[in-house]
């Protein structure tokens, strides 16, 4: 699937026009959130619940470089992407905002909508709760784990520039 | 098991002594290079770059949207030039006798430094790996943060390794043997790039930049050169740094090793939307008449490129109805080409040669296609949109295609016109 099926083209507009519209990160979020991944469910962003995964197929994100479609996929509340495989430039761009992604070819055939699973990044592994399947995935190192849980590069980097929380 | 280029340099720069493909490795950055988009507004992290690590190890370099093409241009321009007096970033190029396009400075002053990893948020930047640098292209904010930090992270990728042979036909150069590898085997994603064999050892470093340079548009991660006397030479001239080269191993593990006669290519052309398996001999291309032609870019700006466009116009005018632009990769090689007489040959047969930037390549401020226009393209790229409307159509072929199809009018094998006029220096001009 390409970034425009993840977030439409006409949407290019939130990014380019946001901040000169006064639309901080949040709203950018909020707004690129509404037709998140509308080519496959119409209902995507109300059937979607806070820390859900989404399971992508073969070159998940494919595209040119634009950063769109991961902040739709992350304001629609996406908790982390596992996908077949994807395009190295997809995958920057979900971890330096924040977006978990992890490649992991045959996940398709042990994962079905509805499944409950469980990711550890430092230990590289996917468990199926409701198969016990077991998928093995080369870990993230603790630099990545660190900017993906302070939610991001940007927030990674005002840490640790700027210890007083708020900006 | 031995280890490729790509593998050794990840290596070197994780501090480790081997990686594998499929691991994800933290590396020191040897150079992050910003550009003036890192600077737009629309790049959240530009008020956030409060420090560097080591302002030794950053560069500026404005190149997209110079001379500033509108106020919203012009704020991020000014915004950079603040960074950079802040944060005491003494590389940095500002409008003015050493900007250029970031590539072509990136070579032109030695900071492509081998055996050391290189970042910039531009897609080309694997153009660096014709020094034997593991240089590529990341999100913006990304190349703040490595220049912020000093480290960033890769996936090891496997790699393909392409032997050169054979000597180029006359008038066929390394774009066509890009193309060449990208009608044949499409894309390279996940996947590093390597170029020995007799041939690259015998290409110049500019020829073996446009090889690197296109390889971003076979997606591939690094495209790397081996370092042999002419590119050590080269850095040494323009860098105190210490370096050490990278060489692969004997025995390193390829996904695929490819042999290529660069004796059996003719000129080439991409047709529109893609080169991803999408090329041909000009031949084949059919009566393709066309508005536009350009050569410049970062993968066809450099000196060589201009002096071939030039020889193939001189004498001659551009078509009628075709406008023919000519981007130098840098000030510095628009000034040798003024030196050499090259922009006066380029002028007189009706061409427009401009100020360095990614302005026509990139469709961002000048030379834009309207809808239904074809145009003619030695640079990187011809995705829809690319050069302006979506519904234009981009042909790219090598800088001596496009001069002669610009005084042609229509897309024509350049040897068509190099030969009827003078074939005693086309002979000479056959060595390589």
């Amino acid at each position: 699937m390409d970034g425009t099926a993840i977030s439409p083209l006409s949407d290019r507009r939130v990014l380019r026009d946001g901040e000169r519209n006064g639309l901080t990160y949040d709203d950018q979020l909020r707004e690129l959130a509404r037709n998140c991944l509308k080519t496959v469910d119409v209902d995507f962003v109300r059937k979607v619940a806070p820390g859900d995964i989404v399971i992508g197929d073969r070159g998940f994100g494919w595209g040119h470089d634009y950063e769109q479609a991961v902040m739709a996929l992350k304001g629609a509340g996406v908790g982390a992407v596992v996908c077949e495989s994807t395009r190295t430039n997809f995958k920057r761009n979900c971890l330096h905002h924040g977006l978990p992604l992890v490649e992991l070819p045959g996940v398709l055939g042990e994962v079905k909508t509805g499944d409950d699973v469980e990711i550890d990044l430092a230990g590289g592994t996917l468990v199926n709760i409701r198969s016990g399947a077991v998928l093995r995935f080369s870990p993230y190192p603790s630099f990545l784990l660190d900017i993906v849980s302070a939610g991001g590069l940007y927030e990674h980097l005002r840490r640790r520039f700027q210890p007083d929380p708020g900006r | 098991m031995g280890l490729t280029m790509a593998e050794k340099i990840l290596a070197r720069a994780a501090g480790r002594a081997r990686v594998e493909p499929g691991e994800i490795v933290t590396v020191e950055v040897g150079k992050a290079v910003l550009i003036d988009l890192s600077f737009v507004p629309t790049s959240f992290l530009r008020s956030e770059i409060l420090r560097v690590k080591d302002p030794e190890r950053v560069v500026i370099v404005f190149d997209h949207i110079v001379p500033a093409r509108d106020v919203q241009s012009a704020e991020a321009l000014k915004i950079g030039r603040e960074v950079a007096t802040r944060l005491g970033i003494r590389r940095f190029h500002d409008v003015g006798p050493d900007q250029g396009i970031c590539h072509q400075i990136i070579a032109d002053y030695g900071y492509a430094v081998p055996g050391t990893v290189l970042v910039c948020p531009d897609s080309h930047t694997c153009s660096a790996g014709a020094f034997n640098c593991a240089a590529r292209g990341v999100g913006g904010p990304e190349a703040v943060y490595a220049a912020c930090t000093g480290q960033t992270w890769f996936r090891v990728a496997p790699t393909i390794r392409y032997l050169l042979e054979g000597a180029p036909r006359f008038a066929v150069s390394a774009k066509d043997i890009f193309l060449h590898i990208a009608g044949t085997w499409g894309d390279h994603v996940n996947t590093n790039v390597e170029f020995t064999g007799p041939y690259a050892a015998a290409m110049t470093l500019d020829a073996r930049r446009t090889l690197t340079t296109m390889c971003a548009e076979i997606s591939a991660e690094f495209a790397l050169f081996e370092a042999d006397d002419k590119t050590i030479a080269h850095v040494r001239a323009r860098t105190s740094e210490a370096f050490e080269p990278v060489a692969p191993d004997p025995d390193a593990r390829y996904e695929d090793v490819r042999t290529i006669d660069v004796g059996a290519i003719d000129p080439m052309v991409a047709l529109p939307d893609t080169v991803v398996r999408n090329t041909r001999p000009v031949a084949e291309v059919g009566d393709v008449a066309i508005h536009q032609a350009f050569v410049g870019s970062c993968a066809n700006g450099t000196l060589d490129d201009l002096a071939m466009a030039a020889r193939v116009v001189k004498g001659r005018r551009v078509a009628p109805g075709v406008r023919f632009i000519v981007t130098p990769g840098s000030q510095a090689i628009y000034l040798e080409a003024l030196r050499r007489g090259l922009v006066r040959t380029l002028t007189e047969s009706g061409a427009i040669v401009t100020s360095s930037t990614c302005g026509a390549c990139a469709g961002l401020h000048l030379g834009a296609l309207a809808a239904g226009e074809v145009c003619v393209t030695a640079s990187t790229r011809n995705f829809k949109g690319r050069m302006g409307s979506p519904d234009a159509k981009v042909f790219i072929a090598s800088p001596a295609t496009v001069a002669a199809s610009a005084v042609r009018g229509r897309i024509v094998d350049p040897r068509e016109l190099l030969r009827r006029k003078r074939p005693a220096r086309a002979r000479s001009a056959s060595a390589p």
